[in-house]
């Protein structure tokens, strides 16, 4: 008990008693259901079992002390007994709500300590340990200091943008423990009229990061906030519907013509609506709509997701935009690209989610988007911030549609341009306008998909040949292969039908058809049947391409590796050669066709149509399909946050980027990781916020010598979270910076701008925040219950809050002279 | 994976596996994918398989520290043709047996472009085996062990030589590909054990997980309009 070394443990998971009373080992008796104390025992009651437990640890020589708990458990009331080589010791504890005022003061301590004991004069030494605990709240600090600039980073959302930093201030503390370890207790005056103890002169400091735990950032909470709308099971129209109920609502009043005509504008939707803009659109609010955007905000938005429509160009305006970390380090997280059409969707999402008032100005942002999308297929005009030519399946499904959108509106773009234009050439050249960011085989293909009739092109060379059947739909002539039947004709490759794209979800419903099938031989026969379309157009295409052509010659063309030749001879492998085979079926079954007249793959119409009413989701489903885009922001701002700050964070960005990753590059999706994720993050944001305060607060001592020494040490703070001695206490130019950032005293600003603080002469007055804890323990030696008695050892402990006090005192008797 | 979760989470329960892997086999045509496919899950051979059309499955059921591992193994065509339809299956698979012919040179240049397939087109932690079957013709081998091994080695790929028709290391192939898929699994879990429910298309009976990505919202979609009328 007498030893200072735990004076004031700060482990939080400390038991009280060890806190109070400074004990390694001791015994609790407390009420649990198995046992069925009541802690509200009579104060008799109390008594008895208190006596029976004095009895039972004298009886038993126990040396450990033994512990009643009473009362309400959140009293953390206890008292207790222990005995060893007679002297015994009783422990108790009081706890006021109210604090006297004697109380308040170590004089006032002092004169209960010695009360207690019965000695009256002091001659015997008393030993103090006192420690304040000082709260510095950073945040309260910066933000008094900079309101304007906080206002304006964080407090406006910005399109395009994810904010970052905590939501409200406050959301971390830095515990100043100032000490006066083992002191002389009459020699320090402590009264209400003075005091000699000053933080600011105490010998040992101490200081400790504590976040709030319930604070919340606003990364973390952006992406949480999306998430949770993903379970609206309401439909677009709903909302849709709902506006113009309200619409109808407000003008009953109105002109039933103007009503009339309002009802034939809106509902039809005009397509032409948002790319013609302003002159058409700025119409519309002349009726007074109840929409949740208005006109000139809507704009503003598209123009951000549009930036290539004509509303774009003309309001001219530049927007954020986030940039593709290095080394690929979401390759493996199904999202979008940063630049892309799905990700710049998922942002307006969120923004307007944010500034218009939730679920219903993201229906009716929505909807908006659908008909620019459908206006740009009915018009053939490709969107930008849609790449590839082929759903990119390592990518969301959102960004797949899109991608497939993409292809019918290229689809549609060759289909017009053959029939509007005569001359392939101009017709490749009015395309290549559009299309310039897919690749030229693909163009090429399509234009001679549509566009072959190779026949004037062929005749020349072809009238040296006898034809017996006009052949259509040739590509080029094979540059070795010669009809078997006929070896004075070339092979012509034909013109074929490109496998139609397939985004995910299509793929994985075609291989659940087929995992449906019995495995064995009927099973087998149907999975042929199931993809054996592209077969048998090709070889319709080939039959056409090639009159009096045998099922050898299109072998030799499309699977050259059955076409053995040995020694002179050549023929089927014998695969191909059976009878009866899915091969040989299929080239009976198909009718010379070329891909012009054929059934097509891939009918862009429809796949468009399927496209846009995918589009047309539940309002849950918009959030759900662009929260992959949402995340990605998230972490890439949290990844500038960490580039710009040197200071170490728990998770590093692969480990982030690989936990998004998981969670969107497969099938099941986990809530659990969902938090797991969040957690991280958060964790990272809470750091590089606490960091950025501290940094900006350690700005105001920077003319002090050592900077670089104490914004280290803030660092520290953060990034171990630990207990760190200030060496030196306040006297130390450590403890100067302290003194000067959370300095409350007026000239603060002057003080530390003059830069002329010598550390040598007396320090400024300075005034740290008035403590919030005061603890003290008293401690001595003294024969008790008489003079005569052996000494014995007491120490009593006290904690004083602006809310209560409490003491707790253990006080030994001599049992052998007493 | 591309194919069906839903499904065959559904499939774990009525079925008693405990991990279900997707393995492809891919390589040029006729270098015997088929034959290598029916030898390892029937034990039968012919020479005579009909040339694929498009894709084709079989399912065999190992065991595996005590655990089931249902292997459902994709035969691809190999043709030229069937390139961009193939490919679009490749992101669900955990193992790729990427096969050439020994005995066709064409087969075994055409290696690289394969690899680059699987690198474009499948998940990052997809394990990947060459290897170079019909090793029975030895009096018609073009390509050497040795240089199967060195291509192997400078893509970073297991190897082996087999012969479907004479039954050598077949089972040895999908056992080393089974085992690298679940040691790159164990690497991952330690980390999270969803990897597994998502990678391998589910651990039985995963609880806290659900379908949120992927296209369910496509069949959600009728249903919710339906609600709201």
């Amino acid at each position: 008990m007498l030893s200072t070394e735990n004076d004031f443990p700060l482990s939080a998971t400390l038991h009280p008693l060890a806190r109070w009373f400074g004990l390694a080992d001791f015994v609790v008796m407390t009420s649990s259901p198995f046992n069925k104390i009541d802690y509200k025992v009579s104060e008799d009651r109390l008594k008895i079992l208190h006596s029976s437990i004095v009895m039972a640890v004298s009886n038993t020589k126990c040396p450990i002390p033994m512990f009643l708990q009473f009362d309400e458990p959140l009293r953390q009331m206890f008292v207790g007994v222990s005995e060893v080589s007679g002297f015994r010791t009783l422990y108790e504890i009081i706890d006021l709500q109210k604090i006297p005022e004697r109380l308040q003061t170590l004089s006032g301590l002092l004169e209960i300590f010695k009360g207690k004991i019965g000695v009256e004069d002091s001659t015997q030494l008393i030993k103090a340990s006192i420690q304040f605990t000082i709260d510095l709240l950073p945040d309260t600090i910066e933000f008094e200091d900079t309101p304007e600039e906080n206002e304006d980073s964080s407090l406006t959302l910005k399109l395009g943008s994810i904010p970052f930093g905590p939501e409200e201030f406050n959301s971390f503390v830095i515990h100043l423990f100032t000490s006066w370890p083992n002191a002389n207790a009459d020699a320090i005056e402590d009264t209400l009229l003075h005091s000699d103890l000053e933080p600011l002169q105490a010998p040992k400091w101490a200081a400790q990061l504590v976040f709030e735990e319930n604070a919340t950032y606003k990364i973390a909470e952006t992406i949480k906030t999306f998430a949770k709308q993903t379970h609206r099971r309401e439909s677009i129209h709903s909302f849709l519907e709902y506006l113009e109920k309200e619409q109808l609502r407000k003008e009953e009043k109105e002109q039933a013509a103007e009503v009339l005509e309002r009802l034939t504008a809106a509902s039809p939707r005009d397509h032409l609506r948002s790319r013609l803009s302003k002159a058409i659109y700025s119409r519309l609010p002349k009726y007074h709509l109840p929409v949740p955007i208005d006109a000139e905000n809507l704009n503003d938005i598209l123009a951000y997701i549009f930036p290539d429509s004509d509303l774009a160009k003309e309001m001219g305006k530049s927007y954020l935009t986030f940039t593709e970390p290095p080394d690929n380090i979401f390759k493996g997280a199904k999202a979008a690209p940063c630049d892309s059409l799905a990700f710049r969707l998922a942002l307006a999402v969120f923004f307007v989610y944010e500034r218009f008032g939730g679920v219903l100005a993201v229906a009716y942002l929505w909807q908006e988007v659908i008909l620019e999308l459908r206006y740009r297929w009915e018009n053939g005009l490709l969107i930008a911030g849609v790449d590839g030519d082929m759903p990119n399946h390592g990518t969301c499904l959102l960004h797949q549609k899109l991608q497939m959108l993409k292809c019918c509106i290229i689809k549609r773009q060759a289909g017009s341009g053959s029939t509007g234009e005569a001359s392939p050439q101009g017709m490749q050249s009015s395309s290549s306008m559009y299309m310039d960011t897919q690749s030229d085989v693909m163009t090429d293909d399509e234009d001679e998909f549509f566009d072959c009739e190779t026949d004037d092109e062929d005749k020349p060379r072809n009238s040296t040949h006898i034809a017996v059947l006009k052949p259509e739909g040739r590509k080029e002539a094979h540059p070795t292969l010669r009809l078997l039947h006929n070896p004075e004709v070339s092979i012509f490759i034909p013109v074929t039908q490109e496998p139609a794209p397939m985004t995910e979800d299509v793929a994985r419903e075609h291989l659940e058809k087929l995992v449906a099938t019995e495995e064995e031989a009927e099973g087998k026969a149907n999975r042929i049947r199931l993809q054996s379309v592209a077969l048998v157009s090709d070889m319709s295409a080939f039959k056409a391409a090639n009159p009096g052509c045998v099922f050898e010659d299109f072998v030799r063309w499309h699977s050259p590796r059955d076409w053995e030749e040995e020694s002179g001879t050549s023929r089927l492998s014998e695969r191909m050669s059976q009878a009866g085979t899915a091969w040989k079926d299929a080239w009976e079954a198909a009718e010379g066709k070329s891909v012009r007249r054929q059934k097509r793959l891939f009918d862009e119409r429809v796949e468009a149509e399927n496209v846009l009413s995918f589009m047309d989701m539940l309002i849950g489903e918009v959030f759900r399909h662009t929260l992959p885009m949402l995340m990605k922001a998230g972490l890439i701002r949290l990844f500038e946050e960490m580039d710009s700050l040197e200071v170490t964070v728990q998770h590093d960005k692969r480990t982030l980027a690989k936990m998004l990753s998981r969670l969107f590059s497969e099938q099941l999706f986990s809530w659990t990781d969902f938090e797991n994720f969040i957690t991280s993050l958060r964790s990272n944001e809470q750091a590089l916020c606490a960091y950025k305060s501290m940094r900006r607060l350690s700005a105001k001592s920077a003319a002090l010598p050592e900077h670089q020494t104490f914004t280290n040490f803030l660092r520290q703070l953060v990034e171990d979270r630990q207990l760190r001695a200030v060496p030196g206490g306040a006297r130390s130019p450590l403890g100067q910076h302290i003194a000067v950032c959370f300095d409350q005293g007026n000239q603060s600003r002057g003080g530390s701008s003059s830069g002329n603080v010598s550390l040598r002469a007396q320090p400024p007055k300075r005034r740290l925040p008035s403590p919030a804890v005061r603890q003290f323990i008293l401690r001595t030696v003294a024969p008790r219950p008489y003079l005569f008695s052996r000494p014995s050892i007491h120490r009593m402990f006290a904690s004083l809050s602006e809310r209560d006090i409490r003491i707790a005192g253990a006080f030994s008797e001599d049992l052998l002279y007493g | 994976m591309a194919a069906g979760n839903g499904k065959w989470q559904k499939d774990a329960a009525d079925q008693n596996f405990d991990y279900m892997f997707k393995l492809l086999i891919i390589g040029n045509s006729s270098v015997g994918k088929t034959s290598f496919l029916f030898r390892y899950a029937d034990d039968s051979f012919t020479s005579a398989f009909v040339s694929t059309v498009g894709i084709d499955f079989k399912v065999k059921t190992v065991y595996r520290n005590d655990k089931r591992v249902k292997l459902q193994i994709w035969d691809t065509a190999g043709q030229e043709r069937y390139r961009t339809i193939t490919t679009a299956y490749y992101r669900g698979a955990m193992g790729f047996i990427l096969m050439y012919d020994i005995t066709n040179e064409e087969s075994f240049n055409s290696v690289q472009d394969w690899c680059t397939q699987i690198k474009t087109y499948s998940w990052d932690n997809a394990q990947v085996i060459l290897v170079g079957n019909k090793c029975d013709m030895e009096d018609e081998r073009v390509i050497s062990h040795d240089r199967g091994r060195q291509l192997a080695d400078q893509l970073g790929l297991e190897f082996f030589e087999t012969s479907a028709k004479e039954n050598i290391n077949v089972k040895a192939v999908f056992e080393r590909l089974v085992d690298i898929i679940c040691d790159r699994m164990a690497e991952t879990v330690d980390s999270d054990p969803a990897v597994i429910g998502g990678g391998a298309a589910g651990v039985a009976g995963k609880a806290g997980t659900q379908r949120l990505t992927a296209g369910d919202g496509f069949q959600n979609k009728g249903a919710g309009q339906q609600c709201q009328c």
